[in-house]
Protein backbone atom coordinates (compact mmCIF):
# COMPACT_ATOMS: atom_id res chain seq x y z
CA UNK A 1 0.00 0.00 0.00
CA UNK A 2 1.15 3.51 -0.71
CA UNK A 3 2.61 5.33 2.23
CA UNK A 4 0.08 8.14 2.12
CA UNK A 5 -2.98 5.87 2.25
CA UNK A 6 -4.29 3.63 4.99
CA UNK A 7 -6.87 0.87 4.91
CA UNK A 8 -10.06 1.21 6.95
CA UNK A 9 -13.17 -0.87 7.56
CA UNK A 10 -16.06 0.55 5.54
CA UNK A 11 -18.41 2.09 8.14
CA UNK A 12 -21.44 2.11 5.83
CA UNK A 13 -24.21 -0.42 6.33
CA UNK A 14 -25.03 -2.99 3.69
CA UNK A 15 -28.80 -2.96 3.14
CA UNK A 16 -30.59 -6.18 4.00
CA UNK A 17 -31.56 -7.97 0.82
CA UNK A 18 -35.33 -8.08 0.75
CA UNK A 19 -37.84 -8.58 -2.02
CA UNK A 20 -41.53 -8.38 -1.21
CA UNK A 21 -44.45 -8.84 -3.54
CA UNK A 22 -46.91 -6.03 -4.08
CA UNK A 23 -50.57 -6.84 -3.59
CA UNK A 24 -52.07 -7.57 -7.01
CA UNK A 25 -54.44 -4.97 -8.39
CA UNK A 26 -57.31 -7.16 -9.45
CA UNK A 27 -59.90 -4.64 -10.57
CA UNK A 28 -60.23 -2.96 -13.95
CA UNK A 29 -62.57 -0.34 -12.53
CA UNK A 30 -63.21 1.15 -9.10
CA UNK A 31 -66.98 0.93 -9.58
CA UNK A 32 -68.52 -0.80 -6.55
CA UNK A 33 -65.14 -1.17 -4.84
CA UNK A 34 -64.30 -0.57 -1.19
CA UNK A 35 -61.52 2.01 -0.91
CA UNK A 36 -59.53 2.22 2.34
CA UNK A 37 -58.14 5.60 3.40
CA UNK A 38 -55.11 5.16 5.65
CA UNK A 39 -54.15 8.41 7.29
CA UNK A 40 -50.80 9.01 9.01
CA UNK A 41 -52.42 11.23 11.63
CA UNK A 42 -50.71 14.39 10.45
CA UNK A 43 -52.71 17.62 10.15
CA UNK A 44 -54.92 17.70 7.03
CA UNK A 45 -54.10 14.09 6.10
CA UNK A 46 -57.63 12.93 6.96
CA UNK A 47 -59.25 15.85 5.13
CA UNK A 48 -57.08 15.31 2.07
CA UNK A 49 -57.86 11.60 1.91
CA UNK A 50 -61.56 12.31 2.40
CA UNK A 51 -61.49 14.77 -0.52
CA UNK A 52 -59.76 12.19 -2.71
CA UNK A 53 -62.33 9.61 -1.64
CA UNK A 54 -65.26 11.89 -2.46
CA UNK A 55 -63.78 12.74 -5.85
CA UNK A 56 -63.43 9.02 -6.59
CA UNK A 57 -67.05 8.51 -5.56
CA UNK A 58 -68.07 11.18 -8.06
CA UNK A 59 -66.23 9.28 -10.77
CA UNK A 60 -67.16 5.66 -9.91
CA UNK A 61 -70.63 4.47 -8.92
CA UNK A 62 -71.22 2.66 -5.62
CA UNK A 63 -67.68 3.18 -4.42
CA UNK A 64 -67.51 2.97 -0.62
CA UNK A 65 -64.90 4.52 1.67
CA UNK A 66 -63.37 3.14 4.86
CA UNK A 67 -61.19 5.59 6.77
CA UNK A 68 -58.64 4.60 9.36
CA UNK A 69 -56.06 6.73 11.08
CA UNK A 70 -52.76 5.07 11.73
CA UNK A 71 -50.80 5.99 14.82
CA UNK A 72 -47.68 3.87 14.66
CA UNK A 73 -46.52 0.43 13.82
CA UNK A 74 -47.18 -0.52 17.43
CA UNK A 75 -50.87 -0.54 16.58
CA UNK A 76 -50.49 -2.44 13.37
CA UNK A 77 -53.27 -4.90 14.18
CA UNK A 78 -55.81 -2.55 12.70
CA UNK A 79 -53.97 -2.65 9.39
CA UNK A 80 -54.82 -6.33 8.93
CA UNK A 81 -58.51 -5.62 9.47
CA UNK A 82 -58.32 -2.75 7.00
CA UNK A 83 -56.64 -4.96 4.40
CA UNK A 84 -59.36 -7.58 4.84
CA UNK A 85 -62.23 -5.17 4.45
CA UNK A 86 -60.95 -3.17 1.44
CA UNK A 87 -60.31 -3.85 -2.21
CA UNK A 88 -57.69 -1.10 -2.48
CA UNK A 89 -56.06 1.28 0.01
CA UNK A 90 -54.70 4.81 -0.33
CA UNK A 91 -52.04 5.71 2.25
CA UNK A 92 -50.89 9.21 3.19
CA UNK A 93 -47.20 9.54 4.00
CA UNK A 94 -45.27 12.54 5.36
CA UNK A 95 -46.30 16.07 6.39
CA UNK B 1 -49.43 9.67 -1.62
CA UNK B 2 -46.23 11.36 -0.62
CA UNK B 3 -45.48 15.04 -0.20
CA UNK B 4 -42.61 16.24 -2.36
CA UNK B 5 -40.21 16.81 0.55
CA UNK B 6 -40.45 13.09 1.37
CA UNK B 7 -40.29 11.76 -2.18
CA UNK B 8 -36.68 10.52 -2.20
CA UNK B 9 -37.18 9.02 1.26
CA UNK B 10 -40.29 7.17 0.05
CA UNK B 11 -38.38 5.82 -2.96
CA UNK B 12 -35.48 4.69 -0.78
CA UNK B 13 -37.76 3.08 1.80
CA UNK B 14 -39.82 1.23 -0.78
CA UNK B 15 -36.58 -0.07 -2.28
CA UNK B 16 -35.20 -1.05 1.15
CA UNK B 17 -38.40 -2.98 1.87
CA UNK B 18 -38.17 -4.85 -1.39
CA UNK B 19 -41.15 -3.17 -3.08
CA UNK B 20 -39.44 -0.76 -5.42
CA UNK B 21 -42.48 -0.71 -7.70
CA UNK B 22 -44.80 0.49 -4.94
CA UNK B 23 -47.28 2.82 -6.67
CA UNK B 24 -46.55 6.31 -5.40
CA UNK B 25 -48.12 9.69 -6.19
CA UNK B 26 -46.31 12.92 -5.42
CA UNK B 27 -48.18 15.93 -4.01
CA UNK B 28 -46.60 19.33 -3.30
CA UNK B 29 -45.21 19.91 0.20
CA UNK B 30 -46.60 21.10 2.61
CA UNK B 31 -50.00 19.48 3.07
CA UNK B 32 -50.49 19.97 6.79
CA UNK B 33 -50.66 23.75 6.88
CA UNK B 34 -52.61 24.65 3.73
CA UNK B 35 -56.26 25.76 3.52
CA UNK B 36 -59.13 23.46 2.63
CA UNK B 37 -59.46 25.28 -0.69
CA UNK B 38 -55.82 24.68 -1.55
CA UNK B 39 -56.17 21.07 -0.42
CA UNK B 40 -59.10 20.69 -2.81
CA UNK B 41 -57.05 21.94 -5.74
CA UNK B 42 -54.22 19.52 -4.94
CA UNK B 43 -56.68 16.63 -4.65
CA UNK B 44 -58.24 17.49 -8.03
CA UNK B 45 -54.82 17.47 -9.64
CA UNK B 46 -53.94 13.95 -8.49
CA UNK B 47 -57.22 12.06 -8.15
CA UNK B 48 -57.20 10.54 -11.63
CA UNK B 49 -53.60 9.47 -11.30
CA UNK B 50 -54.47 7.80 -8.00
CA UNK B 51 -57.43 5.99 -9.54
CA UNK B 52 -55.11 4.79 -12.32
CA UNK B 53 -52.62 3.39 -9.84
CA UNK B 54 -55.35 1.49 -8.00
CA UNK B 55 -56.63 -0.40 -11.03
CA UNK B 56 -55.42 -3.45 -12.89
CA UNK B 57 -53.31 -2.79 -15.94
CA UNK B 58 -52.03 0.45 -14.49
CA UNK B 59 -48.47 1.55 -14.92
CA UNK B 60 -47.33 -0.48 -11.95
CA UNK B 61 -43.68 -0.46 -12.79
CA UNK B 62 -43.45 3.27 -12.06
CA UNK B 63 -40.11 3.80 -13.72
CA UNK B 64 -39.63 6.84 -11.55
CA UNK B 65 -39.55 4.65 -8.49
CA UNK B 66 -36.26 3.15 -9.44
CA UNK B 67 -33.32 4.94 -7.97
CA UNK B 68 -29.84 4.11 -6.91
CA UNK B 69 -29.65 3.61 -3.19
CA UNK B 70 -27.77 6.29 -1.33
CA UNK B 71 -25.69 3.49 0.13
CA UNK B 72 -24.73 2.01 -3.22
CA UNK B 73 -21.53 3.92 -3.62
CA UNK B 74 -18.90 1.73 -2.05
CA UNK B 75 -21.22 0.24 0.54
CA UNK B 76 -20.49 -3.30 -0.61
CA UNK B 77 -16.73 -2.97 -0.20
CA UNK B 78 -15.58 -4.40 3.12
CA UNK B 79 -12.62 -2.05 3.31
CA UNK B 80 -11.43 1.18 1.70
CA UNK B 81 -8.26 3.19 1.50
CA UNK B 82 -8.27 6.73 2.82
CA UNK B 83 -5.61 9.47 3.09
CA UNK B 84 -3.23 8.99 6.00
CA UNK B 85 -2.85 12.72 6.57
CA UNK B 86 -5.25 13.65 9.43
CA UNK B 87 -6.66 16.78 7.78
CA UNK B 88 -7.11 15.08 4.42
CA UNK B 89 -8.67 12.05 6.09
CA UNK B 90 -11.12 14.28 7.95
CA UNK B 91 -12.11 15.95 4.68
CA UNK B 92 -12.54 12.51 3.07
CA UNK B 93 -15.05 11.53 5.77
CA UNK B 94 -16.82 14.91 5.77
CA UNK B 95 -17.20 14.98 1.99
CA UNK B 96 -19.08 11.67 2.14
CA UNK B 97 -21.33 12.66 5.01
CA UNK B 98 -19.85 9.97 7.26
CA UNK B 99 -19.28 12.21 10.29
CA UNK B 100 -21.30 14.63 12.40
CA UNK B 101 -19.05 17.46 11.21
CA UNK B 102 -16.43 16.89 13.90
CA UNK B 103 -13.14 15.00 13.43
CA UNK B 104 -13.13 11.21 13.68
CA UNK B 105 -10.52 8.52 14.22
CA UNK B 106 -9.85 6.16 11.30
CA UNK B 107 -11.48 2.74 11.70
CA UNK B 108 -8.29 0.90 10.77
CA UNK B 109 -8.45 -2.87 10.59
CA UNK B 110 -6.39 -3.14 13.79
CA UNK B 111 -8.53 -0.64 15.74
CA UNK B 112 -11.76 -2.32 14.63
CA UNK B 113 -10.35 -5.75 15.57
CA UNK B 114 -9.57 -4.48 19.07
CA UNK B 115 -13.07 -3.06 19.41
CA UNK B 116 -14.67 -6.33 18.23
CA UNK B 117 -12.55 -8.36 20.65
CA UNK B 118 -13.72 -6.19 23.57
CA UNK B 119 -17.36 -6.82 22.64
CA UNK B 120 -17.06 -10.58 23.01
CA UNK B 121 -19.04 -11.29 19.83
CA UNK B 122 -18.05 -12.48 16.37
CA UNK B 123 -17.82 -9.72 13.74
CA UNK B 124 -20.73 -11.03 11.66
CA UNK B 125 -23.25 -11.25 14.51
CA UNK B 126 -26.28 -9.12 13.58
CA UNK B 127 -27.57 -6.75 16.28
CA UNK B 128 -30.48 -5.37 14.32
CA UNK B 129 -31.64 -3.75 11.10
CA UNK B 130 -31.28 0.02 10.98
CA UNK B 131 -33.86 1.99 8.95
CA UNK B 132 -34.53 3.84 6.73
CA UNK B 133 -32.19 1.97 4.35
CA UNK B 134 -32.40 -1.21 6.45
CA UNK B 135 -28.64 -1.48 6.89
CA UNK B 136 -27.51 -4.60 8.69
CA UNK B 137 -25.89 -3.64 12.00
CA UNK B 138 -23.21 -6.30 12.32
CA UNK B 139 -20.75 -6.20 15.20
CA UNK B 140 -18.01 -5.26 12.73
CA UNK B 141 -19.91 -2.31 11.23
CA UNK B 142 -20.88 -1.03 14.67
CA UNK B 143 -17.24 -1.42 15.77
CA UNK B 144 -16.02 0.67 12.82
CA UNK B 145 -18.42 3.45 13.81
CA UNK B 146 -17.44 3.19 17.48
CA UNK B 147 -13.78 3.62 16.54
CA UNK B 148 -14.65 6.66 14.44
CA UNK B 149 -16.59 8.13 17.37
CA UNK B 150 -13.57 7.81 19.66
CA UNK B 151 -14.79 4.98 21.91
CA UNK B 152 -12.31 3.01 23.99
CA UNK B 153 -12.68 -0.73 23.33
CA UNK B 154 -14.07 -1.36 26.81
CA UNK B 155 -17.04 0.92 26.04
CA UNK B 156 -18.01 -1.34 23.16
CA UNK B 157 -20.30 -3.77 25.04
CA UNK B 158 -22.44 -0.74 25.98
CA UNK B 159 -22.65 0.42 22.37
CA UNK B 160 -23.73 -3.08 21.32
CA UNK B 161 -26.46 -3.11 23.99
CA UNK B 162 -27.64 0.33 22.88
CA UNK B 163 -27.92 -0.77 19.24
CA UNK B 164 -29.83 -3.91 20.23
CA UNK B 165 -32.23 -1.83 22.30
CA UNK B 166 -32.87 0.82 19.68
CA UNK B 167 -33.49 -1.72 16.92
CA UNK B 168 -36.49 -3.17 18.80
CA UNK B 169 -39.94 -2.38 17.35
CA UNK B 170 -41.05 -0.48 20.48
CA UNK B 171 -38.39 2.18 19.88
CA UNK B 172 -39.89 2.90 16.46
CA UNK B 173 -36.50 3.64 14.95
CA UNK B 174 -38.08 4.28 11.52
CA UNK B 175 -39.86 7.24 13.01
CA UNK B 176 -36.91 8.42 15.08
CA UNK B 177 -34.66 8.35 12.00
CA UNK B 178 -36.89 10.16 9.52
CA UNK B 179 -39.20 12.42 11.52
CA UNK B 180 -39.41 16.18 11.12
CA UNK B 181 -39.28 16.27 14.93
CA UNK B 182 -36.10 16.94 16.85
CA UNK B 183 -35.80 13.56 18.55
CA UNK B 184 -32.35 12.45 19.72
CA UNK B 185 -31.38 8.97 20.89
CA UNK B 186 -30.54 9.11 24.60
CA UNK B 187 -28.58 6.28 26.26
CA UNK B 188 -28.94 6.00 30.04
CA UNK B 189 -26.47 3.71 31.81
CA UNK B 190 -26.94 1.79 35.07
CA UNK B 191 -24.73 -0.66 36.94
CA UNK B 192 -21.13 -1.00 38.13
CA UNK B 193 -19.70 -0.17 34.68
CA UNK B 194 -20.53 3.49 35.37
CA UNK B 195 -17.61 3.67 37.78
CA UNK B 196 -15.33 1.25 35.93
CA UNK B 197 -15.64 3.21 32.66
CA UNK B 198 -15.90 6.68 34.24
CA UNK B 199 -19.32 7.43 32.77
CA UNK B 200 -20.42 10.71 34.28
CA UNK B 201 -23.42 10.73 36.60
CA UNK B 202 -22.41 13.73 38.73
CA UNK B 203 -21.81 17.39 38.02
CA UNK B 204 -22.67 18.54 34.47
CA UNK B 205 -24.14 15.10 33.84
CA UNK B 206 -25.92 16.07 30.62
CA UNK B 207 -23.01 18.23 29.47
CA UNK B 208 -19.57 17.91 27.96
CA UNK B 209 -16.27 16.70 29.30
CA UNK B 210 -16.43 12.92 29.73
CA UNK B 211 -15.02 10.69 27.02
CA UNK B 212 -17.33 7.75 27.75
CA UNK B 213 -20.53 9.84 27.72
CA UNK B 214 -19.45 11.76 24.61
CA UNK B 215 -18.21 8.88 22.48
CA UNK B 216 -20.81 6.21 23.37
CA UNK B 217 -23.59 8.61 22.40
CA UNK B 218 -21.70 9.62 19.29
CA UNK B 219 -21.16 6.00 18.23
CA UNK B 220 -24.94 5.46 18.44
CA UNK B 221 -25.45 8.49 16.18
CA UNK B 222 -22.89 7.19 13.66
CA UNK B 223 -24.65 3.81 13.56
CA UNK B 224 -27.89 5.64 12.71
CA UNK B 225 -26.26 7.78 10.04
CA UNK B 226 -23.81 5.37 8.44
CA UNK B 227 -25.48 1.99 8.86
CA UNK B 228 -29.08 3.22 8.70
CA UNK B 229 -28.40 5.91 6.10
CA UNK B 230 -30.28 8.72 7.89
CA UNK B 231 -28.21 11.69 6.75
CA UNK B 232 -29.53 15.07 7.79
CA UNK B 233 -31.43 16.86 5.05
CA UNK B 234 -31.91 13.77 2.92
CA UNK B 235 -33.47 10.98 4.98
CA UNK B 236 -33.16 12.56 8.43
CA UNK B 237 -35.96 15.09 7.90
CA UNK B 238 -35.68 16.93 11.23
CA UNK B 239 -36.87 20.52 10.79
CA UNK B 240 -34.56 22.13 13.35
CA UNK B 241 -32.87 19.21 15.13
CA UNK B 242 -31.19 19.76 18.49
CA UNK B 243 -27.62 19.66 19.87
CA UNK B 244 -28.28 16.28 21.56
CA UNK B 245 -28.30 14.74 18.07
CA UNK B 246 -24.49 14.92 18.19
CA UNK B 247 -24.34 12.74 21.29
CA UNK B 248 -26.50 12.07 24.34
CA UNK B 249 -25.47 9.55 26.97
CA UNK B 250 -25.33 9.74 30.76
CA UNK B 251 -25.45 7.45 33.79
CA UNK B 252 -27.76 7.42 36.77
CA UNK B 253 -26.35 8.62 40.08
CA UNK B 254 -27.31 5.44 41.90
CA UNK B 255 -25.12 6.38 44.86
CA UNK B 256 -27.07 9.58 45.50
CA UNK B 257 -30.52 8.20 44.75
CA UNK B 258 -32.90 7.46 47.64
CA UNK B 259 -34.88 5.21 45.31
CA UNK B 260 -34.43 2.07 43.22
CA UNK B 261 -32.35 2.81 40.14
CA UNK B 262 -33.97 2.62 36.73
CA UNK B 263 -32.58 -0.81 35.76
CA UNK B 264 -33.87 -2.39 38.98
CA UNK B 265 -37.32 -0.93 38.26
CA UNK B 266 -37.01 -2.57 34.85
CA UNK B 267 -36.47 -5.95 36.46
CA UNK B 268 -32.67 -6.30 36.38
CA UNK B 269 -30.32 -6.98 39.27
CA UNK B 270 -28.58 -3.95 40.76
CA UNK B 271 -25.14 -5.27 39.77
CA UNK B 272 -26.20 -5.82 36.15
CA UNK B 273 -24.80 -3.31 33.68
CA UNK B 274 -27.64 -1.91 31.63
CA UNK B 275 -28.33 0.56 28.83
CA UNK B 276 -31.75 2.16 28.33
CA UNK B 277 -32.54 3.90 25.05
CA UNK B 278 -34.99 6.80 25.33
CA UNK B 279 -36.16 9.10 22.53
CA UNK B 280 -35.40 12.62 23.79
CA UNK B 281 -36.99 15.70 22.30
CA UNK B 282 -35.07 18.33 24.21
CA UNK B 283 -33.89 19.19 27.68
CA UNK B 284 -35.98 21.58 29.78
CA UNK B 285 -34.27 23.01 32.82
CA UNK B 286 -36.35 22.79 36.01
CA UNK B 287 -34.70 25.33 38.28
CA UNK B 288 -36.03 25.31 41.83
CA UNK B 289 -33.55 26.63 44.38
CA UNK B 290 -36.19 27.86 46.78
CA UNK B 291 -38.68 25.08 47.44
CA UNK B 292 -38.05 23.33 50.73
CA UNK B 293 -40.79 20.74 50.40
CA UNK B 294 -42.18 18.22 47.95
CA UNK B 295 -45.27 20.43 47.59
CA UNK B 296 -43.17 23.18 46.06
CA UNK B 297 -41.18 20.86 43.83
CA UNK B 298 -44.38 19.28 42.50
CA UNK B 299 -45.61 22.71 41.42
CA UNK B 300 -42.33 23.46 39.68
CA UNK B 301 -42.15 20.10 37.98
CA UNK B 302 -45.74 20.11 36.71
CA UNK B 303 -45.34 23.69 35.47
CA UNK B 304 -42.25 22.58 33.54
CA UNK B 305 -44.09 19.61 32.05
CA UNK B 306 -46.90 21.81 30.75
CA UNK B 307 -44.66 24.62 29.52
CA UNK B 308 -45.53 24.18 25.85
CA UNK B 309 -47.23 21.93 23.35
CA UNK B 310 -44.07 19.92 22.65
CA UNK B 311 -43.26 19.47 26.32
CA UNK B 312 -46.90 18.90 27.22
CA UNK B 313 -48.87 16.64 24.95
CA UNK B 314 -46.83 14.95 22.23
CA UNK B 315 -44.87 12.30 24.14
CA UNK B 316 -45.81 8.67 24.68
CA UNK B 317 -43.33 8.67 27.59
CA UNK B 318 -41.39 11.41 29.38
CA UNK B 319 -38.28 11.41 31.57
CA UNK B 320 -37.23 13.36 34.64
CA UNK B 321 -33.56 13.72 35.54
CA UNK B 322 -33.88 14.61 39.21
CA UNK B 323 -30.89 16.18 40.93
CA UNK B 324 -29.82 14.58 44.23
CA UNK B 325 -30.86 17.62 46.33
CA UNK B 326 -34.41 17.58 44.94
CA UNK B 327 -34.53 13.77 45.34
CA UNK B 328 -33.57 14.09 49.02
CA UNK B 329 -36.43 16.57 49.66
CA UNK B 330 -38.94 14.36 47.86
CA UNK B 331 -37.84 11.25 49.76
CA UNK B 332 -37.88 13.06 53.10
CA UNK B 333 -41.48 14.13 52.43
CA UNK B 334 -42.55 10.56 51.84
CA UNK B 335 -42.42 10.35 48.07
CA UNK B 336 -41.58 7.00 46.52
CA UNK B 337 -41.00 6.97 42.76
CA UNK B 338 -44.52 5.61 42.25
CA UNK B 339 -46.11 8.29 44.41
CA UNK B 340 -44.18 10.97 42.54
CA UNK B 341 -45.39 9.57 39.22
CA UNK B 342 -49.00 9.57 40.36
CA UNK B 343 -48.78 13.13 41.70
CA UNK B 344 -47.07 14.48 38.58
CA UNK B 345 -49.60 12.71 36.37
CA UNK B 346 -52.46 14.29 38.31
CA UNK B 347 -51.01 17.80 38.19
CA UNK B 348 -49.37 18.06 34.77
CA UNK B 349 -52.49 18.95 32.78
CA UNK B 350 -53.07 21.53 30.06
CA UNK B 351 -56.55 23.09 29.83
CA UNK B 352 -58.20 22.90 26.38
CA UNK B 353 -58.42 26.69 26.41
CA UNK B 354 -54.62 27.00 26.31
CA UNK B 355 -54.39 24.97 23.11
CA UNK B 356 -55.08 26.19 19.56
CA UNK B 357 -58.26 24.80 17.97
CA UNK B 358 -56.34 23.08 15.17
CA UNK B 359 -54.11 21.33 17.69
CA UNK B 360 -57.09 20.29 19.79
CA UNK B 361 -58.67 18.69 16.74
CA UNK B 362 -55.47 16.77 16.08
CA UNK B 363 -55.15 15.74 19.71
CA UNK B 364 -58.71 14.42 19.71
CA UNK B 365 -57.45 11.84 17.21
CA UNK B 366 -54.07 11.21 18.76
CA UNK B 367 -54.95 11.29 22.46
CA UNK B 368 -58.63 10.13 22.50
CA UNK B 369 -58.46 9.31 26.23
CA UNK B 370 -58.70 13.03 27.02
CA UNK B 371 -61.76 13.66 24.87
CA UNK B 372 -64.19 11.08 26.21
CA UNK B 373 -67.61 12.41 27.13
CA UNK B 374 -67.61 13.81 30.64
CA UNK B 375 -63.84 14.30 30.61
CA UNK B 376 -62.48 17.42 32.27
CA UNK B 377 -61.49 19.92 29.62
CA UNK B 378 -57.77 19.25 30.00
CA UNK B 379 -55.06 17.03 28.54
CA UNK B 380 -52.50 15.10 30.56
CA UNK B 381 -48.85 15.13 29.61
CA UNK B 382 -48.97 11.33 29.22
CA UNK B 383 -51.80 8.81 29.34
CA UNK B 384 -50.67 6.92 32.46
CA UNK B 385 -48.46 7.62 35.52
CA UNK B 386 -46.16 4.76 34.52
CA UNK B 387 -45.26 6.62 31.33
CA UNK B 388 -43.23 9.04 33.46
CA UNK B 389 -39.65 7.76 33.95
CA UNK B 390 -37.57 9.05 36.86
CA UNK B 391 -33.79 8.89 37.26
CA UNK B 392 -31.51 10.63 39.72
CA UNK B 393 -28.41 12.26 38.26
CA UNK B 394 -26.27 15.36 38.56
CA UNK B 395 -24.11 17.05 41.15
CA UNK B 396 -24.64 19.71 43.80
CA UNK B 397 -27.36 22.29 43.26
CA UNK B 398 -31.13 22.38 43.03
CA UNK B 399 -31.66 22.08 39.29
CA UNK B 400 -33.29 19.12 37.61
CA UNK B 401 -34.10 18.46 33.95
CA UNK B 402 -37.24 17.39 32.15
CA UNK B 403 -36.88 15.45 28.91
CA UNK B 404 -40.06 14.94 26.86
CA UNK B 405 -40.17 12.00 24.49
CA UNK B 406 -41.84 11.27 21.19
CA UNK B 407 -45.18 9.97 20.00
CA UNK B 408 -44.95 6.23 19.50
CA UNK B 409 -41.48 5.67 20.94
CA UNK B 410 -41.04 3.76 24.19
CA UNK B 411 -37.86 3.39 26.21
CA UNK B 412 -36.04 0.11 25.54
CA UNK B 413 -33.75 -1.55 28.07
CA UNK B 414 -30.93 -3.98 27.26
CA UNK B 415 -28.53 -5.71 29.65
CA UNK B 416 -24.88 -5.27 28.69
CA UNK B 417 -23.33 -8.56 27.59
CA UNK B 418 -19.68 -9.43 27.82
CA UNK B 419 -18.44 -6.62 30.03
CA UNK B 420 -16.25 -7.51 32.99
Amino acid sequence: MMENLIEIVNPLGVPRAQVSKLAPRRHRSLTGRRVGLLDNNKPNADKFLQLIGEMLQARYAELTLLAKCKMTRMESDGLVQLAESCDVVINAFAD
Amino acid sequence: MVSSEFWTLALAESQARGVKDLPLIKVPHPVGTISLEALHAVAESVVDAIAGKLMRGSDSTSAGNRMASQQDEGSAAASLTVPNDPAEMFSFFCDRGWTDGLPVLPPTLAAVQKMIAAGGNKPDVVLGIIPPLNGVATVEKVAANAVMAGCLPNYFPLVLAAVRAMARPGYNLDGVQTTTGNIAPLAIVNGPCRNQLAINYGANVLGQGWRANATIGRAIRFVMTNIGGARPGSFDKSTVGQPAKYTFCFAENEEASPWQPLHVERGLARERDTVHMFGASGVYSAVDMASQSATGLLKTYSLTMTGGLASGVTSTEVLWVICPEHAAILERDGFSKDKLRVELFARARIPYDNIADENLALLAKRRPLWFKSGALREIGVVDRPEDIWLVVAGGAGAKSAYIPGRTGTRMQTAAVEGFD
